[in-house]
């Protein structure tokens, strides 16, 4: 199986406020005691801005670039030629570190992810196009595009999870954490998506958590300090029958060890117990 | 206080090892008095590698079950699930060393083992449900109420990972007309990783064949299945993949013990996220460390000594 890490397991996140931010150099040591060979970039500013540094850096630590989270606000016809300029820009920056993917996160208009919206029919339509575009543009840096329906974003619950897979062609991240947030079952969408999965993102959730987060009996920046992503195995995602399934369908991309965490300090020395732990899950189930 | 990582559950006992190699108990003059106990034996292996472990079990009311608790105390493992027997005494274990390959040993267990009478109710099922490894073995299930106890135990689990079931089969410990296969099963059902040697893998699942042995544990429903081969090395095999790990050429004293460590450097590996060659590299030299020593508690090995046998740091 193709594993590889993301900085966001360690803390690391485009939010502000979002805990206490570690340093690349511990990041990528640890990625390299738990034997990855490959990572995504973590938000823009985590690695070097130059690209051929952020290289250098990653090839001192025995990894490679496989890709970054991007976030861009496409629904809004206003904001789409902004939003598309700052798409290429780390589009051009992905794929001279060496990066495939780009994997696309459809933000609403706000910092963070601790609000909903619902789409008009019309911002829906200028939304698919929007993607369109992403797709061109990565393209043309020979990156291609995984959409990753993601808490707080446009394409956050079920509903919005299946118009997605119903109304476009578009390629998926099944972020298992994230899908199972939303109320949807992880091994369902995989099923429904079949080969439009073209990415994985690895993470568990506490149920019961979760609910109260679709409730909004908790904010998801609370929830998200209170646990709310869990090791693998250790929540309702289904990890394992997802594991199962994508290992039957023939599944060849990656999966990254991609848990959302926020940390009120700076971890003991060495890989955080829960990402290890999530590490031997993944190489033993998928 | 920080949580525990790894909680075995099961034997205990004192062991007496012969001071001169080579001889009968007959001929025997003096012996050194050891910790002993596969899954005790497995947390203190773990303990040896920076675990924190504990051991839920059960000693007499008497000089060798205060030796066990100060022994446990000194290894670093946790001892508030070691419980006391009012009446049993606490088991010895003498045993015979006749490198390379023959060390007969000799449990005296009767009338009945303490940690034969560990019961349900005086287990913490919570803690157990939340330990990142939970390890079981076959022995745990040859009497009652240990039986009932240790499927408790593994139903508390809930399946979770990792949870660990080594087939550890004693057949002096089962009483005639007893089923160890039954049983046996039951374990393996609720774990999520299965270990054992060839000959357990035989009594598990009526074959000798190392991948069809393991094929016949992963369809019970365990994920990681490992088959010890003794001089032939480590088989294991996932869905995914089957790994084959050479012998460590080191020259065996005392064979006994050394499953412990393996056990003690597997627990070690799976929280470390090593890939699972690298952990079973890992455990397999623990393992030979501890063959090529007389002891078997007091020579589990550290990361250190494990990485000088492969020649590489195991966890680099």
């Amino acid at each position: 199986m193709k594993l590889a890490g993301a900085p966001i397991s360690w803390g690391v996140c485009e939010v502000p406020d979002w805990g206490v931010q570690l340093a690349p150099d511990r990041v990528l040591r640890d990625m390299r005691a738990l034997h990855l060979h490959a990572t995504e970039s973590g938000p823009p500013g985590f690695l070097p801005a130059d690209p051929a540094a952020a290289r250098a850096l990653l090839d001192s630590c025995g990894l490679r670039l496989i890709g970054g989270f991007v976030t861009a606000v496409l629904h809004e016809p206003a904001r789409r030629a902004g939003e598309l300029a700052s798409v290429k820009r780390q589009a051009e920056w992905l794929a001279a570190g060496g990066a495939e993917l780009v994997v696309l996160a459809p933000a609403l208009a706000r910092t963070g992810y601790s609000s909903a919206a619902e789409l008009s029919g019309d911002a829906w339509r200028e939304l698919f196009e929007g993607i369109d575009w992403v797709v061109e543009i990565a393209g043309a840096s020979g990156l291609r595009v995984a959409v990753h329906p993601h808490w707080g974003t446009a394409i956050e619950r079920r509903p919005h999870i299946e118009r997605f897979l119903q109304e476009t062609a578009h390629a998926l991240c099944l972020d298992t954490g994230h899908i199972a947030l939303g109320g949807a079952d992880p091994l369902k969408v995989a099923r429904d998506a079949g080969a439009r999965v073209r990415h994985v993102h690895l993470k568990d959730v506490d149920g019961a958590l979760a609910s109260r987060v679709r409730d909004d009996a908790i904010s998801y920046n609370d929830a998200v300090r209170a646990g709310l992503f869990r090791p693998l195995g250790e929540g309702a995602a289904r990890i394992k029958d997802v594991l199962g399934h994508l290992r039957g369908a023939g599944y060849a991309g990656w999966y990254v060890l991609e848990q959302d965490v926020m940390l009120d300090g700076e971890p003991e020395p060495g890989p955080p117990e829960w990402i290890a732990r999530s590490a031997t899950y993944a190489r033993m189930h998928a | 206080m920080p949580s525990l990582e790894v909680i075995t559950m099961g034997r205990v006992g004192v062991d007496l090892y012969p001071e001169q190699i080579g001889v009968t108990l007959a001929e025997v003059r003096t012996f050194a008095k050891s910790l002993g106990g596969s899954p005790t034996n497995v947390a203190v292996a773990a303990a040896r590698l920076g675990r924190r472990a504990a051991v839920i079990t059960k000693v007499g009311d008497d000089g060798f079950g205060v030796y066990v608790r100060r022994a446990l105390a000194e290894f670093g493992v946790d001892t508030r699930w070691v419980g006391t027997d009012p009446a049993l005494p606490t088991p010895l274990v003498f045993s015979e060393v006749f490198p390379p390959d023959r060390f007969p040993v000799y449990f005296y267990r009767e009338p009945k083992a303490p940690d034969m009478n560990i019961r349900v109710e005086e287990l913490d099922l919570a803690a157990i449900g939340a330990a990142p490894v939970f390890w079981t073995t076959g022995t745990g299930l040859s009497e009652e109420p240990s039986r009932t106890a240790t499927l408790a135990a593994l139903d508390a689990r809930r399946r979770r990972d990792f949870t660990i079931h080594d087939l550890d089969h004693r057949h002096h410990l089962w009483h005639s007309g007893d089923d160890p296969r039954r049983w046996a099963r039951e374990a393996a059902k609720r774990a999520t990783v299965v270990v054992g040697n060839i000959d357990e893998v035989e009594m598990a699942t009526a074959t000798r064949d190392p991948r069809a042995g393991a094929a016949a544990m992963l369809e019970l429903g365990a994920s990681l299945a490992i088959v010890k081969r003794g001089g032939e090395g480590v088989y294991a095999r996932t869905a995914r993949e089957e790994i084959t790990v050479p012998a460590v050429p080191i020259p065996v004293l005392n064979g006994l013990g050394a499953g412990d460590a393996f056990g003690g450097a597997l627990c070690h590996g799976l929280l470390a996220g090593w890939p699972l060659r690298r952990t079973l590299e890992g455990a397999n030299a623990a393992g030979a460390i501890v063959a090529s020593r007389l002891a078997c508690a007091d020579a589990m090995p550290t990361l250190a000594e494990i990485d000088a046998v492969l020649g590489r740091k195991v966890s680099a």
